[in-house]
């Protein structure tokens, strides 16, 4: 693990140090006790996985229909919800990292959770973020990009995380100028040549994990906030520079399997630990809130006949 | 739907995309069909900003909800900038694929 992840020169808040540790690789057969103890120890996790580990195993194209066929059926009750879009994608680069990603995403809820894999009820927010329905005390986040895919899990608050290949162009680019703010513009405008790009791929893949943290994707245009390249402590900016959010925020980024930039936005609520977070043990915070409704309805009917 | 307008817009989802893929028709998906990513959406909505100064500044949660098809994405910039279908520049054989699509359609 060591040999494979590299912490990178961006440093997290003192307070973020006790809860991001460096990202686990994981396959199908774990170590999902790692993960748990990581978990358990840090309240959030980062996981990492290489494509081909995640995909069923590839079969002649001229292999028949009957099949194919057979594959959908086992992949179904896997993919719940998520199946027919899978089944519809004729891009195969894409139906790879989607399929590989969701299993990813569904294996280490349900290590988490301590339920099946097919059992996690994996659902959607308006804006695309993934959730685990039933179960809000843990925050998810997905990322896959080439051959990595990532998550993210938490149990303090919001997690977002995003991975790019370092040798992503964008210096240079169209994208450069949509992405800077003016003081990120001027900050790397200082740093020397050769590193420009990867502190480029760096601020993005940050961007994109708190923005996927607050739950607004691109949805959030990434010119008004930002963070600084090479800070010490890395935290959310105004577009001059100035701070833009307080210390429930931690950010970190390292290097992954060699060549992809991974980066993780954690919000922390502060309401301290779940500590127990089983599927069997957890209580919906909508199906408490119906329970409470229930008794309170119960209460004024009782009043009111009695 | 015009096909020039239509073209248009595929012409520059293929510029943005990386993969060197280009959309069989309007119904072309951005990420199920052609594996549009984040950052190639930026370039895309550049592209789109670039060629159309009468966007201003495009909003990017606009682009974001229309993006699911090239069609949808088509309608949006008709919506917003009244693009002139009648044009009659650049409109031959338009970006799609060798599969067939309306450009191709329209050109033969």
């Amino acid at each position: 693990m060591s040999t494979a992840v590299a912490a990178a020169a961006v440093l997290p808040a003192p307070s973020a140090l006790a809860v991001l540790s460096e990202p686990v690789l994981v396959t199908p057969a774990g170590p999902w006790d790692t993960v748990r103890r990581e978990l358990a120890e840090h309240a959030s996790v980062v996981l990492y996985a290489r494509l081909g580990d995640w995909l069923p195993e590839s079969r002649p194209q001229e292999q028949d229909s009957a099949a194919d066929a057979e594959a959908d059926s086992a992949l179904a009750p896997l993919l719940g919800r998520d199946f027919e879009r899978y089944r519809g994608m004729t891009n195969q680069d894409v139906r790879a990292r989607f399929l590989a990603s969701r299993l990813l995403l569904k294996y280490a809820a349900g290590a988490v959770l301590e339920a099946r894999p097919a059992d996690i009820d994996l659902a959607y927010k308006p804006g695309g973020r993934p959730y685990l329905r039933g179960c809000d005390q843990v925050d998810i986040s997905l990322s896959h990009t080439a051959d990595l895919l990532v998550v993210g899990v938490t149990r303090r608050g919001w997690i977002g995380v995003d991975a790019e290949l370092e040798s992503r162009r964008l210096e240079g680019s169209a994208v450069e100028r949509q992405i800077c703010t003016p003081h990120e513009t001027e900050l790397i405008s200082r740093i020397e040549q050769r590193r420009r790009n990867s502190t480029l791929v760096r601020l993005w893949t940050l961007k994109e994990a708190y923005s996927k943290a607050i739950g607004q994707g691109l949805r959030f245009r990434f010119t008004e906030f930002g963070f600084a390249p090479g800070a010490r402590r890395m935290q959310v900016l105004r577009p001059d520079g100035t701070p833009g959010a307080g210390d429930e925020w931690s950010f970190r980024t390292w290097t992954v399997a060699g060549d992809y930039t991974v980066s993780v936005a954690l919000f922390d609520f502060g309401f301290g630990d779940t500590a127990d977070i089983a599927a069997q043990t957890m209580l919906d915070e909508g199906m408490v809130d119906a329970l409470l409704r229930e008794a309170r309805r119960a209460e004024n009917h009782r009043r009111t006949t009695g | 739907m015009s096909e020039l307008l239509l073209d248009r817009v595929a012409d520059d989802v293929v510029t943005a995309l990386e993969t060197g893929r280009a959309p069989v028709n309007e119904r072309s998906r951005l990420y199920e069909d052609l594996g549009l990513d984040s950052l190639m959406l930026m370039q895309l909505m550049h592209l789109l900003q670039e060629r159309r100064p009468q966007l201003g500044d495009l909003l990017l949660p606009d682009i974001v909800s229309h993006m699911a098809d090239v069609g949808t994405l088509t309608d949006l910039l008709r919506a917003a900038t009244g693009e002139d279908d009648l044009d009659d520049t650049g409109a031959a054989g338009g970006p799609w694929c060798a599969a067939g699509g309306i450009g191709q359609k329209a050109a033969a």
